[in-house]
């Protein structure tokens, strides 16, 4: 017997569900004025929502070239729609598939923006490892335990979770919605990000409602920590003051996805300063049962493809009612394509690219890149060659959507890629203006002697600061941390002994009040 | 997957029972059950050892006393120079060194770093355990003292008497130097006395505040009287009775002490009326009732329902009587009670500290470096902990008041004294860090391994078996909801439908286990997954 407690509102008890990354969690009481201040904040600022679709969409089913409708008739002839189902994109020589009538409209109305061919060199067909590369940023053959955008946060808001919410940063950082913990907001240390395990769990939060106990004792306790960790999570408070602030939304369709998208455009409305979203849909992985033996229009990838269409037609519409469409955008990618050969149980295997959708009023709007090349005869080992590095589109948005000069863009990525046209020329930063590093200038951090045997020496201004010294290597990897400590004002001359490392290229990063700086030394 | 079918109703069943030996069934739930309440955490050799005896030889283990420890040494030179005990050599035979206090203060560090390590090291012994419960009502602050020479012989009291006689121990706690001075018995002399030890002695050690309590404050002043003489030599370890301060009139106790009368002795022979005072309130029999609670309280629930009281306490107060005061002996019919294994007392306590941080320790398998470059690197390594623990309510041996932490005697609340909203932000803090970026200390980084730990269970390749494992070994309370496991599920699983996929990527990691890439991707999900347990209420419990 469980029993479900209704707790009547005080104003100084927060309860709900907002699981958090306990990362998160401040060690003052809550800040009430702070929450206050964010309902009255103009806020224009920029947000990206990151759709993932989990399982590995199978592009082709997606965007059909139709050039080569009779190569894929024959390397998958029973999951091929027929053409006359097909929603044409004019002039494109592409159809998509028939129930996603919803990201068609989006499409005629120049809000979306089809990158085709997307993926990455030296494949990778498992899941997690591929999931991990689009999240982590990395090459393929290279392991990098944070993400991509993780690393980012991290640059600029360094030392969280210590000191955080503050006045400068008084929400999260990010926000995930599902349970699925992936690397994205990972960073070098610590979770950057905020998640919400499920939709249910955020409206209990709102409604003050909280999730069943046990009876008898344990049940007490368990209620007691939880109220406790609710209290020490600032962010949940903030959350709820923004959700409440908005009280009209548009429709939505009745989808586990259109329903985390509802949520995200409630906080955003409400004045959440969150710039990054992720949400999920999963059931991607159509091994077998993709279509529908009879109608090939109708079966699991049909209903997922209306599902994720519909809520994020939905979503754009909403954005638009709430008056926010403009500091929105969205970006849909799933860690592989499918095979191209189809399976004799209606489905199709692993892939490797494949498309990825951009939406928002501010993108590029249309078809960007080649259509993919079907070859006569696929035989089962055949995969599309990708066209475009997904890191290509990341550092674009980082660089035309969020303003990120283009050498810390390279950094969070691990390297440099071409960009891409992905926002409107009219919309995209003006980087001229927004770079300020003129608090790097003074920080005077050095390190010597460089080439080193046994001992370096790191040398920074302090401000008087918590500030934290770690050798990083060219992975990204935090070797070793050299001190994690307080600094008094002034000249600081760390010594650090380097002779267990092997001899080769690192950096000493510091990371402080005057943001994260890295300098290069050599072991010999 | 298979859940409990223990029952959850809110009635106790066994409220009724008494000391009745327990006879159900033996398995992982008991055996853990058994080893939190005995030990700090749990560790999985422990519970593979005892899951092979029954209840009776695996209590006959854990009340195996534990090696005597070698005594703590100078690891500190490096960062100030002992003046009278060479690096690597022990101070415990030196007795204060003065000065600025640094000396002496980084005595005491070792001293807290030492004893913490026993707790760390145990044995599949209740020992630590024991010295800890102890040390829950026979306070003291070790920090406050300034004097790690006498603290050293105050804890070593604690470890030599916990398998023995309760009474003798209190005997010898009196007139330890530490307690003549943490209260005040060494300036208690005739013609001026002190009441304070007096007082404890009866509220605190023995006696208690029950509603059958009687002792008056007249009984407190002629105990104080009966105390007079007792001194030592600052700052040295040694018990002194100086006569000439020692009030040598007869004692008159109160009706609830039978009235009785303690004669009053001049010259060293005063010493003996000690013994009449301790003989006195030891045959009170509100005494054995006392320490029945404080027992109670400690191993099974900190709550004593009036049926408690008469079923279990009264009871098990004869049996202290029975065996002269060993309360080892009291404490193990407790546990082999039905009463200790039912439901209704199974992880329903908030953890302490110490069994927080050292029992994630030990039960998760944070490894202390074995490897240390120097003692300094040592002690710097081992003394983070104790800051870290001192942060969540507990810095061993300093009491906050005589009355020890509020979690072990404060009513209603008890053990919920342990968590606030910032201890459960900073207890949620250290559990990420130890996942994630580690305990940094100037020595060493302490953290999970969590490939070891998830291969250290039977079943990890199997993610709905694997979770059940970890969750019954890490939850104090072991009743997972359908959401939660779903949750935790779609952890391991990247949100995959599939069971296979993390099999198989359990698999190519065992087949090639230093292979980066199956590292990575095994150990990122298994990240978010114990980060997610140890963030449980139920984690918090036990």
């Amino acid at each position: 017997m469980k029993r479900r407690n209704f707790i009547k509102t005080s104003s100084s008890v927060v309860l709900g569900s907002v699981m958090g990354s306990y990362g998160a969690r401040a060690y003052s009481q809550v800040n009430n004025r702070m929450a206050n201040l964010l309902l009255s904040m103009e806020d224009t600022d920029r947000v990206m929502v990151m759709v993932f679709l989990n399982g590995g969409n199978d592009g082709l089913n997606t965007i059909v070239p139709l050039d080569y409708l009779s190569q894929l008739n024959l390397a998958r002839p029973n999951i091929v729609q027929p053409e006359n189902s097909l929603l044409e994109l004019p002039g494109k020589g592409l159809g998509m598939h028939s129930s996603m009538t919803g990201l068609k409209q989006l499409y005629d109305e120049e809000k979306l923006l089809i990158v085709q061919n997307v993926g990455y060199d030296n494949p990778n067909f498992s899941h997690f490892r591929s999931t991990d590369i689009w999240m982590s940023g990395s090459d393929s053959d290279q392991v990098i335990n944070s993400g991509w955008t993780g690393r980012y946060l991290n640059q600029e808001y360094p030392n969280f979770p210590f000191g955080y919410p503050n006045d400068e940063a008084p929400h999260p950082l990010a926000i995930e919605i599902g349970s699925n913990s992936s690397l994205l907001f990972q960073g070098p240390d610590t979770k950057m990000g905020l998640s919400i395990n499920d939709p249910s769990f955020f409206y209990d939060l709102i409604d003050n409602v909280e999730p069943p106990v046990p009876d008898g004792r344990a049940g007490e306790k368990i209620e007691l920590i939880r109220i406790l960790q609710r209290q020490s999570e600032l962010y949940s408070t903030r959350v709820k003051a923004a959700a409440e602030a908005v009280t009209t939304q548009n429709p939505y369709p009745d989808y586990s996805l259109a329903e985390q998208l509802k949520i995200v455009a409630r906080l955003i409305a409400g004045g959440l300063q969150t710039r990054l979203y992720l949400v999920q849909l999963g059931g991607f992985d159509t091994h077998a049962n993709q279509v529908e033996q009879n109608n090939k229009t109708q079966g699991n990838h049909s209903y997922l493809l209306k599902h994720a269409s519909d809520s994020i037609k939905a979503f754009v519409d909403d954005l638009e009612f709430l008056g926010i469409d403009n500091r929105v955008m969205g970006m849909v990618f799933s860690e592989f394509g499918r095979r191209i050969r189809s399976n004799f149980s209606n489905g199709s295997d692993h892939g490797t690219a494949g498309p990825m959708f951009m939406f928002g009023p501010n993108i590029e709007s249309g078809v960007l890149g080649e259509n993919p090349v079907i070859p006569d005869q696929a035989n089962s080992g055949n995969n599309l060659q990708h066209e475009f590095d997904y890191r290509q589109v990341y550092t674009s948005i980082f660089e035309q959507w969020f303003c990120v000069p283009s050498q810390e863009v390279d950094e969070s990525l691990l390297g440099n890629f071409d960009r891409l046209p992905i926002v409107k020329k009219e919309m995209q930063c003006n980087l001229a203006t927004s770079i300020d590093d003129h608090r790097l200038d003074q920080s005077g951090l050095r390190v010597f002697p460089s080439p080193a045997r046994d001992q370096i020496f790191v040398e920074f201004e302090s401000l008087g600061e918590t500030a934290s010294i770690q050798i990083i290597g060219l992975d990204g990897r935090v070797l070793k941390v050299a001190a994690q400590k307080q600094f008094a004002v002034g000249t600081q001359s760390i010594p650090l002994d380097v002779s267990q490392l092997a001899a080769g290229n690192y950096f000493v990063r510091y990371t402080g009040r005057r943001g994260v700086q890295s300098r290069q030394f050599m072991k010999l | 997957m298979r859940l409990p079918q223990s029952p959850r109703s809110r009635e106790n069943t066994t409220l009724l029972t008494g000391l009745t030996p327990y006879t159900g069934p033996w398995g992982k739930r008991e055996v853990l059950h058994l080893l939190r309440r005995t030990t700090f955490g749990t560790k999985k050799d422990h519970v593979a050892t005892l899951l092979d005896l029954d209840l009776e030889s695996a209590l006959e283990v854990l009340f195996t006393p534990e090696d005597t420890p070698s005594p703590p040494v100078n690891e500190y030179q490096q960062q100030r120079a002992d003046p009278e005990v060479p690096e690597g050599q022990t101070w415990i035979n030196a007795a204060w060194v003065g000065g600025d206090g640094t000396v002496d203060w980084l005595r005491m560090m070792t001293l807290k770093n030492w004893w913490s390590q026993q707790i760390y090291n145990q044995s599949l012994s209740i020992h630590q355990k024991l010295i800890f419960f102890l040390q829950s009502f026979v306070t003291n602050n070790y920090s406050g003292s300034g004097n790690p020479h006498q603290c050293y012989h105050h804890f070593m009291l604690f470890f030599n008497r916990a398998f023995g006689s309760y009474k003798e121990f209190i005997k010898e706690v009196t007139i330890l130097p530490l307690t003549l001075s943490y209260l005040n018995g060494n300036v208690n002399v005739v013609g001026s006395p002190d009441e304070n030890y007096a007082r404890e002695l009866q509220e605190l050690f023995t006696i208690g505040k029950g509603p059958d309590s009687g002792y008056t404050e007249e009984d407190v002043r002629e105990a104080a009287r009966i105390l007079t003489g007792w001194t030592y030599p600052w700052p040295l370890n040694q018990t002194q009775f100086l006569a000439f301060n020692h009030d040598t009139g007869d004692k008159q106790f109160s009706e609830f002490y039978g009235n009785r009368t303690i004669t009053g002795r001049a010259g060293q022979a005063g010493r003996e009326e000690l013994d009449d005072l301790l003989d006195m309130i030891f045959d009170n029999e509100e005494c054995p009732r006392y320490l029945a609670r404080r027992i109670y309280t400690f191993f099974v629930y900190p709550e004593i329902p009036a049926e408690v009281e008469q079923s279990i306490i009264l009871p098990l107060a004869e049996v202290i009587r029975n065996n002269d005061y060993n309360l080892a002996v009291a404490i193990k019919t407790l546990l082999r009670s039905e009463h200790f294994f039912d439901q209704e007392n199974i992880g329903v306590i908030i953890k302490s500290p110490v069994d927080f941080l050292f029992g994630t320790f030990r039960t998760c398998g944070v490894p202390f470096p074995s490897n240390y470059t120097s003692l300094y690197e040592k002690f710097q390594t081992e003394t983070g902990p104790i800051w870290l623990m001192d942060e969540m309510g507990i810095n061993l041996g300093d009491a906050p008041s005589v009355a020890g932490w509020p979690a072990y005697y404060q009513v209603p609340t008890f053990d919920q004294n342990w968590a606030t909203a910032n201890s459960v932000a900073i207890r949620a803090l250290r559990t990420d860090s130890l996942i994630y970026w580690g305990f940094w200390t100037p020595g060493k980084l302490l953290n999970i391994n969590v490939l070891d730990f998830a291969a250290s269970f039977e079943n990890t390749e199997d993610p709905n078996l694997f979770l059940e494992e970890i969750l019954e070994y890490l939850m104090g309370y072991y009743d997972p909801s359908p959401i939660l496991l779903a949750d935790l599920k779609n952890i391991l699983l990247s949100g995959q439908a599939t069971d296979a996929y993390w099999t198989n990527a359990w698999f190519n990691y065992v087949a090639d286990p230093t292979n980066q890439t199956n590292i990575s991707i095994v150990e990122n999900r298994l990240k978010g997954l114990f980060q997610k347990i140890l963030q449980l209420p139920e984690f918090h419990l036990h």
